[in-house]
């Protein structure tokens, strides 16, 4: 973990929550597979689903959905809870921009929350779309220990819980594209050679064919930043967990090998050229003076890339994928303790990084 | 099926071609020759449940009038808002617009039944349901029978399985 961890846990509500393991850069296949997500989604019979709940009434649910919680023997690092109504805009935007909840649930109103688990492998969404929304997230491409972990949870809760479904539907949701497992399976991919070999559309068109989506780095409708990319199932019912399981275990590792071939390719041909690319990136992370994210997220992807390549060893991988994340608008704001307009947060962005590199180059 | 065109990969696009006014030249291409004939596909942010829907109720013609203003008396969701939206008011919704339901998750998933995991709770909660209609027709039937001997041994039993929960 970096030395830097206490700068990086975030308090929301009085509580702590870590940066996340998944940007420790570890875990099989970490040179290209960011991280690897498994969220379930579920209902329970009790209550209309969140958008028919108003008023009092929500709080009812919350309060109840947060009991059941608590009653669930989650293992001794159990989940902590953050009120999201009462927490500050810009501590919610925080756990937008480090995965933790989605953007809706943050731009949410009423009685809704999160709970996070002390290492933010686990957490648990409460009142989003549906009930409840399991999420782990794990560095590197881990789907059996991701889904095992979550699969504990979801027992956990079942047991303090009267889930709603049905033998025929499966689990029961609010939209009827996450009914059947409630499974959404997501593997982030950073495919910078097949970006630059201009061979990443012919990728998705495959991967398309065979019910997988691809989205960018914050999820659906988000654009992929720094050649991010994340890959999930598209079908929740019909199939099992392990039948979704085992087609991202087939799929993905075609991906990563499309990826490492090219990465191959661009080294034999044109080493230099790939070199120039990634002490570029490394040179302007370094000296600029104003920074927007996009540039940010382009740079430190290079230098990801020259790292994983062995062109680089001076910047560690931890802290490469860090600066992904404290980069981004909310936390600089965090950071700065107030509200900053664009020009000032390029300023902030660029000193921010500047001061990271400096402690380790 | 695989692409007429290429004849490498899945054949995912059905092109229809009207060739005069009788004929019609139906084609299975790939989505990469779709393409290259210069088919717009619709991309994944055009994919949404309401325009499934859309879809599936241009294809059966115009729905009944009396389910169209069919209202969940459970959450009080109708289908018309359900159709605007894409969100279910409830669980049990998916019993209540069933006949709108089935033929949209065909649509989405290519299936229209679970075949994943069975929580226990759940599991033990529906059996008992299920026992509990059984043996609730049954002492229906035994007391039309004038069989009162039976009825009271259901009443015993249907008592039994109440208290368990």
């Amino acid at each position: 973990m970096s030395g830097a961890e206490s700068e990086l846990a975030l308090e929301v509500c009085g509580q702590r929550v870590g940066l996340g393991e998944w940007l420790a850069g570890s875990g099989p296949e970490s040179d290209i597979v960011m991280s690897t997500r498994v969220r379930l989604a579920r209902n329970v019979v009790e209550f209309p689903f969140p958008n028919r709940v108003e008023g009092d009434r929500c709080a009812d649910l919350e309060r109840f959905l947060r009991d059941g919680i608590a009653r669930a023997d989650l293992g001794p690092d159990a989940p902590r809870y953050l009120d999201l109504d009462l927490a500050p805009d810009l501590d919610r935007q925080c756990l937008v921009e480090r995965h933790l909840i989605s953007k809706d649930h943050a731009a949410a109103r009423g009685q809704r929350g999160v709970a996070i688990e002390p290492g933010a492998t686990l957490s648990i969404m409460v009142n989003e779309e549906d009930h409840l929304r399991l999420q782990v997230l794990r560095s590197g491409f881990l789907l059996d220990e991701a889904w095992t972990q979550i699969e504990a949870a979801d027992q956990a809760l079942e047991e303090q819980l009267n889930y709603a479904f049905s033998p025929e539907l499966g689990y029961l949701t609010s939209c009827p594209t996450n009914v059947g497992t409630g499974l959404r399976i997501s593997v982030m991919l950073h495919l910078p050679a097949l970006v630059m070999t201009k061979l990443i559309e012919k990728v998705f068109h495959a991967v398309s064919n065979v019910n997988l989506a691809v989205r960018g780095f914050y999820g659906e409708g988000t654009e992929a930043l720094g050649e991010f990319y994340q890959i999930s199932n598209q079908v929740t019912l019909g199939q099992s967990e392990v039948g979704i399981l085992q087609a991202m275990a087939e799929r993905v590792p075609q991906i990563i090998r499309y990826e490492r071939n090219m990465r191959e390719k661009l080294i034999s041909e044109n080493r230099v050229g790939l070199e120039d690319r990634v002490w570029r990136a490394l040179g302007l992370l370094e000296r600029s003076r104003l920074m927007t994210s996009q540039e940010a997220m382009s740079y430190l992807s290079a230098v990801r890339l020259g790292i994983n390549l062995g062109l680089l060893d001076t910047v560690p991988i931890s802290l490469v994928n860090e600066l992904f994340i404290l980069t981004q608008p909310a936390h600089l704001q965090k950071r700065a303790g107030q509200p900053l307009e664009t020009p000032a947060r390029d300023e902030l962005r660029a000193t921010y990084v500047r001061e990271r590199l400096r402690a380790v180059l | 099926m695989i692409c007429e065109s290429c004849r490498e990969n899945l054949a995912t696009v059905y092109v229809s071609e009207v060739l005069d006014t009788k004929k019609k030249k139906v084609m299975r291409l790939c989505e990469a020759c779709a393409r290259d004939r210069g088919v717009e596909l619709p991309t994944a942010a055009d994919y949404s449940v309401k325009d499934l829907f859309a879809q599936a109720a241009a294809e059966k013609g115009s729905p009944e009038p009396r389910r169209e203003s069919l209202v969940c008396p459970d959450c009080g969701i109708g289908l018309e808002e359900f159709r605007r939206t894409g969100r279910l008011g409830c669980a049990r919704d998916y019993d209540h617009f069933r006949a709108e339901l089935l033929p949209l998750l065909e649509r989405i998933h290519g299936a229209e039944r679970h075949l994943g995991q069975v929580p226990q709770r759940a599991a033990r909660r529906l059996a008992r349901d299920e026992e509990l209609a059984a043996l609730q027709k049954a002492i229906a039937a035994a007391v039309a029978a004038e069989d009162y001997e039976e009825a009271a041994r259901l009443r015993d039993r249907i008592q039994h399985v109440e208290g368990e929960g």
